[in-house]
């Protein structure tokens, strides 16, 4: 095998792992190399972007095994909430999706288009120091810091249970760098400024939205007998309609 | 060239993640929750009651043991909250005396920026607060509320009466354009039709708002002092959109000197578009009254009022009063979609009219103008909140007894979940008169306007008189009864179970309905009216310049209300 096959080679093992790859627009408008090397430098977590989301990690924690399943610890209607987040999230990442068109509708309005907040990471890595982006950046960590809000009063009240299951996963996902960990860290009314000093492009929010949903999903694979719980309400619910 | 074959097709498999493109790229994290919330999300937020392991049987022997809670349950389970059922009554804009535009033989295209506003609107006949509406200061409420308070060591009669002078008001902002075009054969052909903003909201003195907000009754940080989102969400309706347009036809029959009548007819079109929910909450949207699972809800009660565990006390605490205020919003709301939800137009009413204008030249500058106008509205179909009307005899604390005293007998588990159904729907009920289709008469309005004009000089002129509006009562015909008895009280236990006095039928009783309360009585207004116009002639164009207003002396059943405008018209 002679050096040209190997770049050849490692060429395409590279691109495909880069998200913004698959839009081969990109090639033609931006010193492709260049962006690379510095995603591949200042990004740490790279190398373990969400491939395999949905292979549950398994949490240890003690605590969290045994109040799996408990009334008013974790119940059917915890994970719920937990699930109203996941939704939530996903509603400003993503859009809604409508299910009559099998369209989805974003929040954020881009050049006369509705996006999510996945979506404007790619024009705005597209259009540096484009006004547009901070304003929208402004509005999106504004609905998020709203949203969020309970969450962040329920893990302030429960910081003991939720901080070391935080902790764990950070590391079993290998997340070191996540914002996660500090936003959740942060006490009474500090949300707005750690979310200001550390959050300063809708791609940083968007991985600080795609951490929140897959560390809630891993709990929730790691809670079988509350999500029985949810999965039998939901179903009542819908004998109910 | 086997080996570059092999390369290529390699590279190629590696490569196929570039071509095959998911929405959001593979690294989004799409797991099985995500999947899940995206596409069963929607129903999330109706699942909102945490499972209890409690039998129901187990359920209200608890309810039984706590002293006084039996009496004062039923009671309030007996209790007529809503006096009345209706929708409030408002004046159709274009009824405004200020907009009547007297025949002066002229072409003219007229448009005009308005104003009405009516402070306290009328939540029924004869009482302009909402305790006239619900039963908030009736004694027997209060002597019941007086009974729950005791029970829960809270002061509820102290939080009712914060709420007992609540008054409802209404504004309409927008544009009025009218157009008229006269035919040689003294014939003209006019519309009318405006295009406005109309808000509705629930008002309260400075003092109220200060106690409501002193007694915290919204919980932390949501409530109509402290939170802007609580009052859009749930205090305020509003519309904005095009009226009915009204199209109007006259002859001018029979002209002196000294006098002009004419005769016309007028038609009211319910063409209205509208947008809901501008600032304010779309309470159309909301389809459900408020209801709470009993079961469930004293289940936790009893689990939480016996339980040992402080931690778990105090869980179940917090979780009931969630339930409790999020019942309490939803009792607001569903009132709300009755009374905040501004019609723009006549409600979707074809009216048809006739019209009657003789006009007095009394001296040379002035002229004493007068208008009677009467519409026929046609029956028409239109959601109504209608009570059911059940026999409540039957009802009273043998409900909480779970032995047959007679035979000793325990009720069955069915029997017993039955109860606490029947009690879920009686509290749905009280709380939250079902949604009706509902078929409305036809019925009638007259306008009389009185005006003397002045002509102050070539281009002033001022105009001041008298306007007297009335609007027949309103009565449902027929209603579609969306009541249903599932559970019904029998006099006598049952042979087949024995023991069991309350049990299902599966809706083949239909209730009967308060309809009277829904009903909305005849109402009038006494107004004055104003307007002041400045005519100026070019050679190219004749413009009127309008300024006016109306304002309620008399009224009844209707609120008082006033209006101002500023207008210009283009005479051609």
């Amino acid at each position: 095998m002679n050096i040209k096959k190997v770049i050849l080679l490692a060429s395409f093992t590279i691109f495909s792992t880069y998200p913004n790859m698959r839009d081969m627009s990109h090639f033609a408008n931006h010193d492709f190399m260049m962006e690379l090397l510095e995603y591949l430098f200042y990004n740490p977590d790279f190398a373990t972007r969400y491939k395999n989301a949905d292979n549950h990690i398994t949490l240890e924690n003690e605590l969290l095994k045994r109040l799996d399943g408990i009334p008013f610890m974790i119940d059917g209607l915890n994970i719920k909430e937990s699930m109203v987040i996941i939704r939530d999230i996903l509603d400003k990442q993503v859009g809604k999706l409508d299910k009559k068109t099998g369209k989805r509708i974003g929040r954020y309005v881009y050049n006369g288009v509705g996006y999510g907040i996945h979506q404007l990471v790619k024009f705005e890595r597209d259009n540096p120091g484009n006004i547009q982006f901070v304003e929208l950046l402004k509005k999106a960590k504004k609905d998020i810091i709203e949203q969020l809000q309970p969450f962040v009063d329920q893990v302030g009240a429960t910081q003991w249970i939720v901080l070391p299951i935080m902790e764990e996963w950070v590391e079993k996902r290998k997340r070191m760098h996540t914002f996660l960990l500090k936003w959740a860290d942060c006490h009474g009314g500090d949300e707005i400024k750690v979310f200001d000093k550390n959050i300063h492009s809708l791609q940083e929010l968007d991985s600080f939205c795609t951490d929140l949903r897959i560390f809630l999903g891993d709990l929730i694979h790691n809670c079988p007998k509350g999500y029985a719980q949810f999965k039998e309400l939901l179903q009542q619910h819908e004998n109910n309609k | 060239m086997i080996k570059k074959l092999t390369t290529s097709l390699f590279a190629l498999l590696i490569c196929l993640p570039i071509f095959a493109v998911d929405d959001f790229g593979e690294d989004f994290g799409w797991d099985e929750f995500s999947m899940e919330a995206d596409e069963k999300g929607e129903c999330f937020d109706d699942i909102t009651e945490r499972p209890c392991a409690l039998g129901a049987i187990a359920i209200i022997d608890g309810l039984a043991a706590i002293p006084g809670l039996p009496t004062a349950l039923v009671d309030t389970l007996k209790l007529n909250i809503y006096l009345h059922t209706n929708t409030p009554i408002t004046r159709y804009i274009c009824d405004q005396p200020c907009f009547i535009k007297f025949n002066n033989g002229q072409s003219f295209f007229y448009a005009s920026l308005f104003l009405n506003w009516m402070d306290k609107m009328h939540f029924s006949e004869n009482s302009t607060t909402i305790d006239g509406y619900i039963a908030l200061s009736e004694e027997n409420t209060l002597r019941v509320l007086g009974q729950f308070g005791k029970i829960f060591n809270f002061d509820l009669v102290k939080v009712v009466r914060l709420f007992e002078n609540f008054t409802m008001r209404e504004a309409k902002l927008g544009f009025m354009f009218q157009g008229r075009q006269q035919f040689g054969c003294g014939l003209y052909a006019g519309f009318q039709v405006p295009l406005y903003y109309f808000i509705r909201h629930y008002n309260a003195t400075a003092q109220e708002k200060n106690e409501l907000k002193t007694n915290n009754i919204f919980g932390e940080g949501s409530g109509p002092n402290d939170d802007s989102s609580f009052i859009q969400d749930h205090l305020i309706g509003d519309v904005l959109g095009l009226g009915d347009l009204r199209l109007s036809a006259a002859y001018k029959c029979w002209e002196q000197d000294t006098f002009l009548l004419t005769l016309g007819t007028q038609i009211t079109i319910p063409t209205s578009t509208v947008t809901r929910g501008i600032y304010g909450r779309n309470f159309k949207k909301i389809s459900e009254p408020a209801f709470v699972n009993l079961e469930n809800f004293f289940c936790n009660y009893v689990v939480a009022s016996t339980t040992s565990d402080q931690n778990l006390k105090e869980e179940i605490n917090a979780y009931l009063d969630n339930q409790k205020k999020e019942f309490g919003i939803r009792v607001l709301d569903w009132l709300s979609a009755n009374l905040l939800v501004p019609p723009i137009g006549q409600e979707q009413q074809w009216a048809l009219g006739w019209f009657i204008e003789p006009q007095f030249h009394l001296q040379e500058r002035v002229t004493l103008k007068t208008r009677f106008c009467f519409d026929y509205l046609f029956g028409h179909k239109r959601t109504c909140f209608i009570l059911a009307k059940r026999d409540l005899e039957g009802l009273s604390t043998a409900i909480f007894t779970t032995v047959n005293p007679d035979t000793g007998d325990e009720i069955s588990e069915q029997e017993a979940s039955n109860r606490l159904a029947y009690m879920s729907e009686l509290v749905q009920e009280k709380f939250g008169p079902n949604k009706s289709n509902s078929l409305l008469s036809s019925r009638a309005k007259i306008q009389l306007t009185i005006a003397p004009e002045f002509r102050v000089t070539d281009n002033w002129t001022i105009l001041f008189g008298y306007d007297f509006w009335w609007l027949q009562r309103e009565n449902i015909e027929q209603s579609n009864n969306t009541y249903t008895d599932r559970y019904a009280i029998q006099a006598t236990p049952l042979e087949t179970v024995p023991g069991d006095f309350i049990t299902t039928f599966e809706g083949t009783f239909p209730l009967g309905e308060y309809i009277h309360k829904a009903e909305r009585s005849a109402a009038h207004q006494n107004k004055l009216v104003g307007l002041v116009n400045y005519k100026r002639f070019t050679q190219k164009h004749d413009l009127t310049f309008s300024l006016g207003g109306d304002i309620t002396v008399g009224n009844h059943g209707i609120g008082k209300d006033f209006t101002l405008m500023a207008g210009l018209t283009f005479n051609f």
